[in-house]
């Protein structure tokens, strides 16, 4: 039951959308049928264009989450763990925190031209941020009273951070992925939308070009399935890491 | 006599110009049960993070095993107010989470039967109740044979019940496995039951040393000396 409920609104929704292009009610030239954007994504994948322009949709999303989060993961331990770093780093990354990586869009342009770069680089600073902040937070949370223990029963500075810094800052750095795996399809959505000759932004400009209503309809579709899954995957690494906070099973 | 196990000599210690312990002395020998008593804030917690080398005293110098204590030294472990397990270890794992190792495993699983946990080697931290948890913690500090256990306020948050059974355990293992022990409390009735010797501290310094009964099953007596410490305490 638990697994069905979630899904009678989405269902529902296709379903009554289906009726209402079928009976007449909306036209199909504008709000073209489920079934048309099914048959639509059929033909694309024959050609080949939408699993090329899927594959380099998340080419760019992956890479440039790889590469900004693991910045931001990385100067949140320094800064969280090293006062040295905090003072060196800390008050520059808040003050480019706030501006809107997306402002950024035609200077990057500009700079790097509209090729794969400008594209990765701006997934990368938007992913950059909610990771920092939330290893940032979740490495100075961390109860003193542990780390005091850690080192009086002998461990080593490594082991602290692997036993104690970097289990219990993991909830919060969790919550920073979530966050940037959502960002990291807004950027990407934007990016792929101004400056881009491939991708899936790319096929729902064209499509909009040709006032293809079914392809572009099929993009925004990708686009949720993608932010849904990466919804998935975050709560997937939640259950597998977090265990220790809701172990009802494990009794 | 014997030497002493640990030489506390002279040490003071200060925050600023706020003088938190002067000129404390105490010699502590082999199966000694000390139990550090006085008011909050009377330096007694101060002078236990002194010992167990978690900061640095002002002057003097405390003499453990021989050496001049300057940092924290392996031959001690300490048992916290809050049980401070880590809660993303099962109780097992928390045992033992200085190193891995079958013998290392095997050693958690007896002092888990020590401590009356046997069956809860799979169980996490948020699973236990408060007794539960600091009796993980007591197997805890045991893991490495310390020579001397250090408990700060252990069970000061604990109901009256389990306070009780923990007294008892504690005691028991101490006594079976020839632990040194300095116990902080602000009860002075834990305080004549548990220890052998008992410190009074007042306003930072050493007020009285007195001997508790030997016979911890003599209530009567163990109250009269509770009744001591209290008045000195109170006394001004």
């Amino acid at each position: 039951m638990d697994k069905v409920v979630p899904w009678i609104i989405p269902v529902g929704i296709i379903v009554i959308w289906q009726f209402i292009v079928t009976a007449g009610i909306a036209s199909g030239k504008l709000l073209p049928a489920p079934s048309d954007i099914l048959l639509d994504a059929w033909k694309l994948f024959k050609s080949g264009e939408l699993q090329k322009n899927i594959g380099i949709s998340l080419f760019r999303a992956l890479l440039g989450f790889i590469i900004g989060g693991g910045i931001g993961f990385i100067l949140g331990v320094l800064n969280g763990i090293f006062k040295v770093c905090r003072l060196a780093f800390d008050n520059t990354i808040q003050m480019l925190r706030n501006i809107p990586h997306l402002a950024l869009i035609p200077l990057i342009i500009l700079v790097i031209g509209i090729g794969e770069p400008s594209k990765i680089f701006l997934v990368s600073v938007g992913c950059m941020f909610p990771m920092y902040i939330n290893t940032y937070h979740g490495v100075t949370s961390i109860d003193k009273g542990l780390v005091e223990m850690g080192r009086s029963y002998g461990l080593s500075n490594s082991q602290v951070f692997f036993k104690i810094i970097f289990p219990g800052a993991l909830p919060t750095i969790l919550m920073g992925v979530r966050y940037a795996l959502g960002v990291m399809w807004t950027t990407l959505i934007v990016a792929e939308t101004v400056a881009t000759s491939s991708g899936i932004g790319y096929m729902a400009n064209e499509a909009e070009q040709f006032t293809d209503m079914s392809t572009v309809i099929l993009c925004i579709l990708i686009y949720a399935l993608f932010g849904k899954l990466s919804d998935f995957i975050a709560k997937l690494l939640e259950d597998t890491f977090l265990v220790w906070q809701n172990p009802r099973e494990i009794s | 006599m014997n030497e002493p196990l640990m030489t506390i000599k002279n040490v003071s210690k200060q925050y600023g110009n706020h003088l938190i312990l002067e000129n404390i002395n105490l010699s502590l020998y082999d199966n000694d049960f000390i139990a550090l008593v006085g008011k909050s804030g009377g330096g007694k917690s101060t002078l236990l993070r002194l010992i167990a080398g978690f900061e640095p005293y002002s002057s003097g110098e405390i003499i453990f095993m021989n050496q001049r204590i300057t940092s924290l030294n392996k031959q001690m472990r300490i048992m916290f107010q809050e049980d401070r397990l880590l809660p993303w270890m099962t109780v097992s794992e928390n045992i033992s989470f200085r190193s891995r190792g079958q013998q290392i495993k095997e050693k958690a699983l007896s002092l888990l039967e020590l401590v009356g946990l046997e069956d809860f080697a799979n169980y996490y931290p948020i699973q236990l109740s408060g007794g539960q948890r600091q009796r993980v913690s007591l197997a805890r500090a045991l893991m490495a044979n310390p020579k001397l256990l250090l408990l700060d306020e252990p069970l000061s948050a604990l109901d009256a019940l389990t306070r009780l059974n923990m007294q008892e355990l504690i005691m028991d293992i101490c006594s079976k496995q020839h632990l040194t022990t300095i116990l902080v409390t602000h009860d002075v009735d834990e305080a004549a039951r548990m220890a052998n010797r008992i410190v009074v501290l007042k306003h930072g310094r050493k007020a009285d040393e007195i001997s508790a009964p030997e016979d911890k099953t003599n209530t009567e007596e163990i109250n009269l000396i509770a009744a001591q410490i209290k008045t000195l305490i109170l006394s001004d």
